[in-house]
């Protein structure tokens, strides 16, 4: 009997303590440069979105960079190549996360803004402008004869009307049901339109386009779709899952004045997918978006890690508008193209401010 | 201390334990009595190993600690037993502080159910000793969070399996010979549990590792379908090595040694696979009454 119980006890001496899990778990890929290009290269392979759109032939960039990269390279050499090489996806949500640097999309990190906070809260804006949680808000100002500053109005149909301007400068600051509904209904009566400017709006949480939109449709649209989006499924380029709405239904305050979007290049991501959004909104209301295209952003990015430690992140889905578009990750097309003028500029004006007041008191809607 | 050495030292104590009773036992008559036991104790992680191929190559190592709670119902021929937990501490990579400046927060909630039978004649010439056989389900959470994986900063696997389960046990009795740790009877029994689920359930996040947020589906979920795989696809083993002290009130203190290994093989756009060894101890309340 002890026999057998000193064989029971080897047993579980060897089963408690040898650390059997190693027998199972990978060792850890070395973290030499070749070892990191080829895995960056091959998971970007297999999961990036938007390789079709962009006609870009990502075996082609293989050889290029297989043929530079060595494992006795530096590191910030190696850096600079992996950079380059991710930059070729023109993508803003492609970067690469190193202890000494980040890549990036080098238009969209310089993009061309029509934007100047100056110009706005000097001249637009009364000294005693709003900050309604994360938005701005305010009426059109302009100078009288005096050279004070009071608001623009315009009699439309016996009424004398103003226009809203609000400002909202990161989808990253989320907006209450209180903030969009205070400022509805402070300024619903009195305006005819209302200013909604993104510009160099860099993007966020998209649970703050659904607050807005519910807004701008009308009470008794129903539940609509704003955009649809499909996610990478495998690794094939053509292994996406089904297209899925992105549905809302009307929500808190209404506007029921004329709406006037400015965008940029400098609107990303989440913003993009607001200016998407719009095209939706715009069936049921009036909306126009003036300005530039945006800067696109509609593939949302997932995140990993490389052999070598570093992180990195690239877009994983695509996104269509309700007319079929998935163009619009280059880049939401504005429906009056603007661009702030230098002579503008000059005599302290916004070029899209001025053709949004111009909209909203004389366009056609 | 090193943990690999304090977590070997743990161990070591534990078998000398029970090489020391099984070697210098006195037998006594076995209890037929139900015992009903509540369990609530603390627990030790001194390693943590997780390798989440979706999300990254290599492996991340740490520690935690967490609670357990449990319920166990036990007699000569028959064992039911309810033991969960949590578990939650740090990981990090070998590169951690070289070229990887992320960490893994992670979470975890296991838990382990048998009902195991005596089977006969299987050591049926020591009256104090047992092997049983029985079933077992066996439940995991594992939640990690890497706030440097951006969107995918979530990752995670629920695992739930069912298979066999097989213990070893020994009742150990002294009886009081009035020297040093012997001035009254003492009443133990070493246990050790293994089991394996033959099939199961799991989630992991989508092949992009991203939930649906952008068209507002919930941030978290990770977008993860419920499949079902036998194994081979999904892997579970537990061993559990305990050591029960019996007080004359009838309670009981619990020390064990759980090791536990998963692996899942499909679900995302890479296997997941990991290991806990954790040490802990635990109060065990009697609840048969008189």
């Amino acid at each position: 009997m002890k026999k057998i119980l000193s064989i029971l006890i080897g047993f579980l001496a060897m089963v408690v303590l040898s650390s059997c899990e190693n027998l199972f778990i990978e060792k850890d890929p070395t973290s030499n440069n070749r070892e990191t290009f080829r895995y960056l290269w091959q998971k970007t392979n297999d999961q990036y979105s938007y390789f079709e759109l962009k006609n870009i032939d990502w075996d082609s960039v293989y050889n290029v960079y297989n043929g530079i990269i060595t494992d006795n390279m530096p590191q910030e050499e190696f850096f600079g190549h992996m950079f380059d090489m991710m930059a070729t996806l023109k993508d803003g949500h492609v970067n690469l996360y190193s202890p000494f640097n980040v890549s990036r999309y080098p238009e969209l990190a310089v993009p061309d803004s029509n934007y100047d906070v100056r110009i706005i809260r000097a001249h637009y804006l009364s000294d005693y402008y709003a900050q309604t949680g994360p938005l701005t808000n305010d009426l059109i100002h302009t100078y009288d004869d005096t050279g004070a500053k009071v608001p623009l109005v315009k009699e439309v149909n016996g009424e004398n009307k103003g226009i809203l301007y609000v400002r909202y400068s990161s989808f990253s600051s989320m907006i209450s049901n209180y903030d969009i509904d205070y400022i509805i209904t402070r300024y619903r009566n009195v305006t005819e339109g209302m200013i909604f400017d993104v510009r160099s709006n860099g993007g966020g949480s998209p649970l703050n386009i659904f607050q807005i939109c519910k807004r701008f449709i009308p009470p008794s649209s129903g539940t609509i779709t704003l955009y649809h989006s499909r996610n990478k499924v495998g690794p094939g380029p053509n292994d996406f899952d089904e297209w899925i709405p992105a549905e809302i239904s009307p929500k808190g305050y209404h506007y029921p004045g004329k709406i006037v979007i400015l965008t940029d290049r400098g609107c990303y991501s989440a913003t993009s997918y607001f200016a998407t959004a719009i095209q939706a909104v715009k069936k049921l209301h009036p909306v126009k978006i003036i300005g530039v295209p945006t800067g696109g952003g509609l593939g949302a990015p997932r995140g990993g890690q490389l052999p070598n430690g570093w992180y990195y992140r690239m877009s994983v889905t695509q996104t269509r508008s309700v007319d079929g578009d998935t163009g619009f990750e280059l880049g939401v097309p504005p429906d009056i193209v603007v661009t702030q003028q230098p002579v503008d500029t000059q005599k302290n004006k916004d070029t899209l401010i001025e053709r949004a007041i111009f909209e909203i008191f004389e366009g056609t809607w | 201390m090193n943990l690999q050495v304090l977590l070997k030292c743990y161990l070591s104590l534990l078998l000398l334990g029970i090489s020391f009773a099984a070697f210098a036992q006195e037998e006594k008559p076995p209890t037929l009595k139900k015992q009903h036991y509540f369990i609530a104790g603390i627990n030790y992680s001194p390693s943590t190993k997780s390798q989440d191929l979706a999300f990254s190559p290599l492996t991340y190592k740490g520690n935690g600690i967490g609670g357990t709670v449990g319920y166990l119902l036990t007699s000569e021929n028959f064992e039911f037993l309810f033991d969960g937990g949590f578990d939650f501490g740090i990981l990090y990579t070998d590169l951690s502080g070289i070229t990887d400046s992320g960490g893994n927060i992670f979470y975890n909630v296991p838990a382990h159910m048998h009902a195991l039978w005596k089977i006969n004649p299987v050591l049926s010439s020591k009256k104090n000793m047992h092997f049983k056989v029985g079933g077992a389900i066996d439940f995991s959470g594992n939640y990690r969070g890497n706030f440097s994986y951006t969107n995918s900063s979530l990752n995670f696997e629920y695992i739930s399996g069912f298979g066999l389960a097989t213990q070893f046990s020994w009742d150990v009795f002294y009886q009081s010979s009035g020297k040093f740790l012997r001035k009254k009877d003492r009443n133990l029994t070493f246990v050790w549990n293994f089991s394996l689920p033959l099939m199961g359930t799991y989630i992991r996040p989508s092949y992009n590792t991203i939930s649906n947020f952008t068209t507002g589906a919930n941030f978290i979920s990770g977008e993860g379908k419920s499949n079902f795989a036998f194994i081979g696809d999904l892997v579970q083993v537990n061993s559990r090595l305990e050591f029960y002290y019996h007080f004359h009130n009838k309670n009981a203190l619990r020390f064990n040694y759980v090791w536990r290994y998963y692996g899942v093989n499909e679900g995302s756009s890479g296997t997941s696979k990991g290991a806990s060894h954790r040490l802990g101890i635990a109060f065990m309340f009697n609840l048969t009454g008189e």
